[in-house]
């Protein structure tokens, strides 16, 4: 299992701050460990259900205006897909998610 | 190789945006024309925010997915121009007119209208220069021009500063 290096979490952390703000739906955040990129499953009802039962993540370059300096993907999942769905492709299964958030 | 792929999707889905709007300026142009380049703009477009290592097999619904989403990208609502407060609310007014813009794919229309291929329901065979579109009609003031032309430029945008940095 990989876990979050330092620059991983301090950027997984400013994105988790900039989603609790941007969504108020938002319900958890998981990171996906990886060594070169942020990678979050995010879990809300307002989204599409997975397709053939794999998440689907998109992925964005690093966003140094916002404090974001390495690159990062977000996959969005309903409730009743979370730890369910298999994780976007190569992003390890759900042993290796870590929530790092959690709405209360 | 991703990079190569992305920024190919960015710069294909750029192409089919310019054309769009320039069939859009036109007169005398069928509305399934205009659509069916911002269709393929939608599509390139997102298909490039998913891209890894190389495009996904898998990207069903990719650009409604990437409506979705996109409230979540910091830098995205700057490009659109919007408050934070107001652009979640954006997003989802453009929603239902991304999917169904995303729906006009033949893959994806089924029986119903495209802008493509002619079609046939309940025995009428139509072909998409005869169809109107009607809330996602280009060439009225409805909510494909007033909303969503704007969101895919700037995210358009977006993929190419990506594509350069």
């Amino acid at each position: 299992m990989v876990t979050a290096t330092p620059s991983i979490a301090e950027a997984a952390s400013r994105l988790v701050r900039y989603h609790q703000e941007a969504d108020p739906d938002l319900q958890r955040i998981y990171l996906f460990p990886a060594d070169d990129q942020v990678r979050l499953v995010e879990v809300a009802g307002t989204v599409l259900p997975t397709h053939d039962g794999e998440a689907t993540a998109f992925y964005f370059g690093s966003v140094p205006a916002h404090g974001i300096p390495i690159g990062f993907g977000i996959a969005m999942i309903r409730p009743e897909e979370d730890q369910k769905v298999r994780p976007p492709d190569g992003w390890g299964d759900w042993s290796d998610a870590l929530l790092i958030w959690q709405r209360s | 190789m991703a990079a190569d792929w992305r920024r190919a999707f960015f710069l294909q889905a750029r192409s089919d945006f310019d054309v769009a709007q320039r069939l859009m300026a036109m007169d005398g142009i069928a509305a399934c024309h205009p659509l069916h380049y911002l269709q393929m703009a939608a599509e390139k477009l997102a298909k490039g925010f998913a891209c890894r290592h190389e495009p996904l097999a898998h990207t069903h619904r990719a650009f409604t997915r990437f409506v979705q989403s996109a409230h979540l990208v910091p830098g995205m609502r700057e490009a659109c121009g919007t408050s934070s407060l107001q652009f979640r609310a954006y997003l989802r007014s453009i929603a239902g007119v991304a999917s169904e813009l995303e729906a006009l794919a033949p893959a994806l229309a089924g029986d119903g209208p495209n802008a493509e291929y002619p079609w046939e329901a309940a025995g009428v065979v139509t072909a998409p220069v005869e169809h109107s579109f009607a809330r996602i009609n280009p060439y009225s003031a409805g909510p494909v021009v007033v909303k969503l032309l704007p969101f895919i430029e700037a995210a358009v945008r977006v993929a190419e500063q990506q594509a350069a940095g």
